[in-house]
């Protein structure tokens, strides 16, 4: 990191290599499997820490770090994130038993509640458990009061619970 | 996440929930590299560019130094005392005010 950042670009692209995999399978999620425009937004992501990783201090995990960039990218384009922007209405045909395996049916049915759930839930529980960040850092990450993004996280996880009842509750 | 094996207490489902969305995103699979990380080296700037920014920061820090200085320089000149504002005074001030216009407009020189 340290030699990265006093500008050794073979430190830098070792950085880029160890993360770029996690950063690009995050965004391709928040861009709803455009995975060529999550690549454009992981590169600039990338291209602005190389440009700012001097003031990188450390405070902050570089993945918290890289994942803040790439959100701010994305908030670029798209000024604010919706606050309630009601769902599109892709339930589907939850519960019911294909000739998948049930795990594949599940994973399914799971990516059909995701899309159904509002933009701040869709973003707080993808950073939580698709980057993998604590809440405090998914909060930072968003520019969010930790409670908002606690709040988020709460009413997706229940939409899910809701959305995938079949799978808790056989009858 | 088979049915069969789920809880049915809320707090139980809500943890069994919580690790199989846990699980789910975490052991999905990466985009392959694909010679993604050579395109980001390639893209990015080079060192001249990222000292050039670093330099011009600098710069915009020495200028509103400068600008904050120059106006607490006029306040000081403009503020009369026993005597009046003198004329050599009067003089310093309209100096600093120039100044401080000329520093106030953005330029090449000051953008590096």
């Amino acid at each position: 990191m340290a030699r990265a950042a006093a500008g050794d670009s073979h430190a830098f692209a070792e950085l880029v290599r160890a993360h770029q995999g996690y950063l690009r399978k995050l965004l391709g999620r928040v861009c709803r499997g455009d995975q060529a425009r999550a690549d454009d937004l992981a590169q600039e992501a990338l291209v602005r820490a190389w440009r700012a990783l001097p003031k990188f201090r450390g405070e902050a995990r570089f993945r918290t770090w890289l994942t803040r960039l790439a959100y701010s990218s994305l908030s670029a384009e798209r000024p604010s994130l919706p606050p309630h922007s009601e769902t599109s209405e892709e339930t589907g045909e939850l519960g019911q038993h294909s000739d998948f395996a049930p795990n594949i049916d599940w994973r399914i049915d799971l990516d059909r509640a995701m899309a159904g759930l509002s933009e701040p839930q869709r973003h707080a529980l993808l950073l939580t458990y698709c980057a993998d960040l604590s809440h405090a850092e998914a909060a930072q990450v968003l520019g969010w009061p930790l409670g908002t993004l606690k709040t988020q996280v709460l009413r997706g996880r229940m939409r899910l619970r809701e959305q995938l009842k079949a799978w808790e509750d056989p009858l | 996440m088979n049915p069969e094996e789920t809880p049915s207490r809320p707090g139980a489902v809500d943890t069994a929930l919580d690790a199989a969305l846990r699980q789910h995103f975490l052991n999905e699979a990466e985009p392959d590299d694909d010679g993604f990380s050579q395109r980001v080296m390639v893209a990015l700037p080079s060192q001249d560019v990222r000292r050039r920014i670093g330099w011009v920061e600098w710069v915009e820090l020495a200028r509103l130094t400068a600008v904050s200085l120059a106006g607490c320089g006029v306040a000081a000149l403009m503020t009369v005392s026993d005597g009046g504002v003198e004329g050599a005074q009067m003089m310093a001030a309209y100096a600093l005010i120039g100044l401080l216009i000329f520093w106030s407009i953005p330029s090449r020189w000051s953008r590096g």
